[in-house]
């Protein structure tokens, strides 16, 4: 009778047990060819043994808590100390307890798919997007800074801050990496921020023979035909990258055309805070400014709780699990 | 306290005298004579808790010069690992009849240290402290959830010798050694899991999601089903014979190809 069992058991195990592994090693090859295994199709390719995991769990926990299947039993080989009943019995709590665990962390994934709302909002200085597609709310982009290691380029943290518009009510908040801030049931993270040509602007300021002056700000190449602006305006080409805006930034030479149509009137190089003279008008060059990228996540999702349950549940699990076998020996000889 | 430079000159000749030690302890580890086996043991033993000391001493000069823990880039990452190894080992191990893998601690904190000393000699801008990335230096969580990831990779490899050492041996032998390789295998998941929890409160904290694919974390995922179903199919006789030190040999593979090979995007400081 415990023969015919075991055979049948067996191919049952073999099965789950090949497949998962087939699939596992499929993850492997996909992520080493393909790199960079990016959802819908992770889940899918990690969905797959994921479920055949848990239906493997599922099969060994059906059989009750016994000697030889259970988590407690996994020293069940030595002969010296059988293990005893409740070590069993601890194993069987354990597995489960792991498997509600499993179960738990899927179910916090789905929860946060289903129900969970993010947004990823890129904003620089001085623009205002809306919050989750809701027209009445509202995130607006005061002042972007980043912090620098003493006596090094390299970033160390980095600030924004923020208006935000949420059920009517105006909030004023700093938000900074790793530290969120909270407005009604939705938070809002600083992820990042990036530098481009886009991001750079050109200052000036136009002082008019009555003594008026106009300030410019003008992106670092092309030509520049504002009706605002009396002249047309040619930059040449510069190249400046990011390790040279901060902290103090490099103001590189500008070179010049002041032009009006078909005439070249002027052409210099410029660096700041240089000035240009054409008749009474003087044009200052007062150097660069920077309007970094900064991209914003707004969230509305309790999925974690879920998940973080589980996760506590699963390591409660192994932890018992470990506990069970943990208090046999495999003896005192070296092995 | 220390800084850079100083912490730097230190190192090489510390860590000359600790691949020295490592290797010592190893010889007296295996001894050639089964006879005079404790004895030597017991040398082999001190010989690796004052190695393991001295190693505490090269971490503390590293957390002193840099100000935060010795989990940026491979140098410090290794110098960690080897640490690891060690003290799991003395730890878990020396009173309860696995003597016998104090070679395998030995061997491997002896390898890994060289790896060190040679990165030392000849690849020194991989070795001079750097500064982490802001999302790791304002995380809280950035030490919490490195340190029982490489803290299991320790108990991992330790779990690997001992699943390795299985497929050899008498018929007597084989089933203690695969108890074992389950029982470095059990904190070393433990470890691990509450590593992956904890790496997803860090990006929680950062970007909102608890997951966040990238190739380390996916392939981090891999090797946890893989111990996962290691330990699954310990409780399964006939598996545990056959498959088990399989599985864990492949875990012990797919653990060294992520910790090495899978340091893009967010994982890119190692």
């Amino acid at each position: 009778m415990t023969k015919s069992r075991e055979r049948k058991r067996i191919p049952a195990f073999g099965i789950f047990v090949i497949v998962s592994l087939i699939l596992l090693i499929l993850i492997g090859l996909a992520g080493f060819i393909g790199a960079f295994l990016r959802p819908p199709l992770i889940y899918v390719v990690l969905g797959l043994p994921t479920l055949l995991l848990l239906a493997f769990f599922i099969l060994r926990l059906a059989r009750g808590p016994h000697r030889e299947s259970s988590w407690g039993a996994v020293c069940a080989e030595s002969k010296k100390k059988r293990p005893l009943k409740w070590h069993g019995i601890l194993g069987y709590v354990a597995g489960s307890l792991a498997l509600l665990g499993l179960l738990g962390i899927l179910a916090g994934a789905g929860w946060g798919h289903i129900f969970g709302a993010k947004q990823t909002l890129t904003l620089t200085e001085g623009e205002t997007q809306q919050l989750l597609s809701n027209p009445k709310d509202s995130l607006y982009l005061y002042k972007f800074r980043p912090t620098f290691y003493p006596q090094s380029q390299s970033v160390n943290d980095y600030k924004a801050l923020v208006i935000t518009l949420v059920d009517s009510v105006f909030t004023w908040d700093t938000v900074s990496l790793n530290s969120p801030i909270k407005i009604g049931n939705r938070r809002i993270y600083l992820a990042d921020y990036g530098m481009s040509a886009d991001s750079l602007y050109l200052l000036f300021r136009l002082v008019l023979p009555w003594g008026d002056t106009i300030p410019y700000e003008f992106p670092p190449e092309g030509v520049i035909d504002d009706p605002r602006f009396p002249l047309i305006v040619s930059f040449e080409k510069f190249h400046i990258d990011r390790t040279q805006l901060w902290p103090e930034p490099e103001v590189p030479e500008v070179s010049i055309k002041l032009m009006l149509p078909g005439e070249l009137l002027l052409s210099e190089r410029l660096r700041a805070p240089d000035s240009v003279s054409l008749e009474d008008y003087t044009m200052f060059f007062d150097g660069i400014r920077m309007r970094p990228t900064v991209t914003f996540i707004c969230l509305k999702d309790k999925s974690w709780m879920i998940a973080a349950a589980g996760g506590a549940l699963l390591i409660i699990g192994l932890i018992l699990g470990f506990i069970s076998q943990a208090v046999l020996r495999f003896g005192r000889q070296d092995v | 306290m220390f800084d850079p430079l100083t912490a730097f000159t230190l190192e090489r000749p510390l860590l000359i005298i600790l691949s020295t030690l490592y290797g010592l302890a190893l010889v007296f580890y295996c001894p050639p004579k089964i006879n005079a086996k404790r004895a030597i043991k017991i040398t082999g033993l001190a010989l690796h808790i004052t190695a393991l000391l001295i190693h505490s001493f090269v971490l503390f000069l590293r957390f002193s010069s840099t100000r935060h823990a010795p989990f940026a880039g491979l140098y410090e990452t290794l110098l960690f690992v080897s640490w690891s190894t060690s003290f799991v080992f003395l730890l878990l191990s020396w009173k309860r009849g696995a003597f016998g893998y104090g070679r395998a601690a030995a061997a491997t904190s002896w390898i890994v240290i060289f790896a060190c000393l040679m990165l030392h000699v000849f690849a020194y801008e991989k070795v001079v402290p750097r500064y982490l990335p802001a999302v790791l230096h304002t995380s809280p969580w950035f030490e919490l959830h490195t340190a029982p990831a490489l803290l299991a990779y320790a108990l991992f490899t330790l779990a690997f010798f001992a699943a390795l050492t299985s497929l050899g041996g008498n018929k007597e032998v084989r089933p203690v050694r695969r108890s074992v390789a389950s029982f470095y295998l059990w904190p070393g998941m433990i470890l691990f899991t509450a590593s992956l929890g904890l790496g997803g409160a860090a990006s929680r904290l950062a970007w909102g999601s608890w997951w966040v694919w990238n190739p380390k974390s996916a392939f981090s995922l891999i090797t946890w089903g893989l111990f996962f179903l290691a330990l699954l199919l310990r409780g399964e006789k006939r598996w545990a014979k056959r498959v088990f030190p399989w599985l864990m040999i492949a875990g012990f593979a797919a653990m060294i190809f992520t910790y090495l090979f899978m340091n893009k995007g967010l994982h890119n400081f190692l």
